[in-house]
């Protein structure tokens, strides 16, 4: 009787304890999935961006540029001027993403980011012949990356953080922050014919550079017409 | 005085060595533009590969802004040659032509005859540099349009947007022709106390190069000495391409530049006034 009581109790934990996981709980490969799946509903968009740079060798004003997307991966950015860009492309992380059988996902723990509670989650590729060697994603219970950090073969590590608004239902954010190395920029004298030229704003080999884009005017899933692609 | 000026403008833009600089800075010119059209980009990564390891910069670097400021930082080093053929001869050529010696006995005093050669040469100098703005930045715009300018200093990069750099341009030149007249003065000077061109020519620019490698070279001791050299501040209109521009270091040089200025037309009255026209 006692063993029947224990085996019902048992039941009922387990049950409890599956219901809450199917409920509220998700794997990290589910959420890493959830992430990528709402960002695969734009067919295409437009937006207007800036794009601040801060970068220790380069001196540069905000720009303002037009970015348009075409799935799978057809990015181009409009503008004028001249743009200080990220080496990866924009949306680098889809590629990555794409396939859940291509990757490992890892439950690290949870963190805390703006008020919101996040899933930490590691992303290590199956195969070791891509550009993605390591992803850490730190990701919100809608299935939205608020931050990640890419550890790439040939362009170092790349922090991203997002801030998302009035486009998060398709996983655009308003606000993207790329980290990247930047190794100091040094030329001789001889070469710039700079005699006068300022001590650098840094003497260590290395730096951090962020590149800030806030982007604005969303336009989704409208299609974008082939002559709009020229620049 | 105005005559002096006039007939020492005439004498200046007689002699067909004066043309020498107007084509030599169109032919180079024409050469540089070509070059950077075809082959700039390239050029270009080759210097920044260190940056666009983990950066890239999107758009139009190849551009008429860029062809104009790589004209004149490789042309303004090399144009104090063309200003010392001019300004070196201007005493000693009169000298070694036999001339002096009428000139000097004119009704006028001595330092007018060389305040007007002084205002000769610099005129000179100013359609030079013009002549140069014309070449590089005209020229450029002409051939591959606007466009925002990278600046490649020793340590830093500077992105320019193309609507900000017109009156940096204009400035440049203006800056670059108080460092040239600096480099006219000195010939002038050196002119004073020779009798034939050759002379004064080789030593204006033996002075210039000498400065311009020690201000080049990044030793120790060469960087102590280096803000004291003219040449040093002749490269002043660099200033102008950087951002935020540094007003003070600009009007410090130009003091500077006025001050070699004054002292070598003061030594050219002093010694042209005792000099010998006898013998």
């Amino acid at each position: 009787m006692i063993v029947m009581n224990w085996i019902r109790c048992l039941s009922v934990i387990v049950f409890v304890v599956l219901c809450q996981a199917v409920v509220v709980g998700q794997t990290p490969r589910q959420l890493v999935q959830r992430s990528y799946e709402r960002f695969a509903r734009v067919k295409d968009y437009r937006a207007d961006v800036v794009i601040t740079t801060d970068i220790p060798s380069i001196a540069s004003k905000p720009v303002r540029a037009q970015i348009l997307y075409q799935q799978p991966a057809r990015v181009a950015i409009k503008s004028a001027a001249l743009l200080i860009l990220p080496k990866v492309p924009l949306h680098f992380w889809l590629e990555a993403l794409a396939d859940s059988n291509s990757f490992v996902a890892i439950p690290v723990g949870q963190e805390t980011i703006d008020n919101k509670r996040v899933h930490q989650v590691s992303v290590i590729p199956v195969r070791d012949t891509g550009e993605l060697l390591l992803a850490k994603l730190w990701i919100d219970p809608e299935g939205l990356i608020l931050k990640s950090q890419w550890t790439t073969r040939t362009q170092g590590v790349v922090d991203v953080s997002n801030t998302f608004g009035y486009a998060a239902t398709f996983g655009l954010p308003d606000r993207m922050e790329f980290t990247v190395d930047v190794q100091r920029f040094k030329l001789p004298k001889a070469v710039t014919l700079d005699l006068r030229s300022r001590p650098g704003p840094t003497t260590s080999a290395t730096g951090k550079g962020t590149i800030v884009l806030e982007f604005s005017n969303y336009v989704i899933n409208r299609g974008i017409a082939p002559h709009d692609w020229q620049q | 005085m105005a005559d002096l000026l006039w007939i020492e403008l005439y004498k200046t833009f007689r002699k067909p060595r004066s043309y020498i600089g107007i084509v030599a800075i169109a032919l180079i010119g024409a050469v540089i533009h070509l070059a950077i059209g075809l082959e700039g980009e390239q050029y270009l990564n080759l210097l920044l590969e260190q940056i666009q390891q983990s950066l890239q910069i999107h758009g139009k670097i190849i551009n008429g802004n860029l062809a104009g400021w790589v004209i004149l930082q490789s042309l303004i080093l090399h144009l104090p040659l063309l200003v010392a053929l001019v300004a070196g001869d201007l005493i000693s050529g009169e000298a070694s032509a036999g001339t002096l010696r009428l000139l000097a006995s004119k009704p006028v005093r001595r330092a007018q005859i060389v305040l007007a050669k002084f205002f000769a040469a610099a005129a000179y100098t100013i359609v030079l540099v013009g002549w140069l703005g014309v070449v590089a930045v005209g020229g450029g715009q002409l051939a591959m349009g606007q466009g925002d300018l990278i600046v490649l200093g020793s340590d830093q990069i500077f992105l320019l947007p193309a609507a900000d750099v017109g009156w940096r341009f204009l400035l440049a030149m203006v800056l670059a022709g108080v460092g040239l007249t600096t480099v006219a003065a000195l010939a002038l000077m050196l002119s004073t106390f020779a009798n034939n061109s050759l002379g004064p020519i080789m030593a204006t620019m033996s002075v210039v190069i000498l400065f311009t490698i020690i201000g080049t070279m990044e030793f120790p001791l060469f960087q102590q000495i280096s803000p004291w050299l003219f040449t040093t501040h002749m490269s002043i209109w660099r200033e102008l391409f950087h951002d935020p521009v540094d007003a003070w270091q600009i009007v410090q040089s130009v003091l500077f530049l006025s001050l070699h200025i004054i002292i070598f037309v003061v030594v050219t009255v002093i010694a042209f006034s005792r000099r010998d026209i006898l013998t």
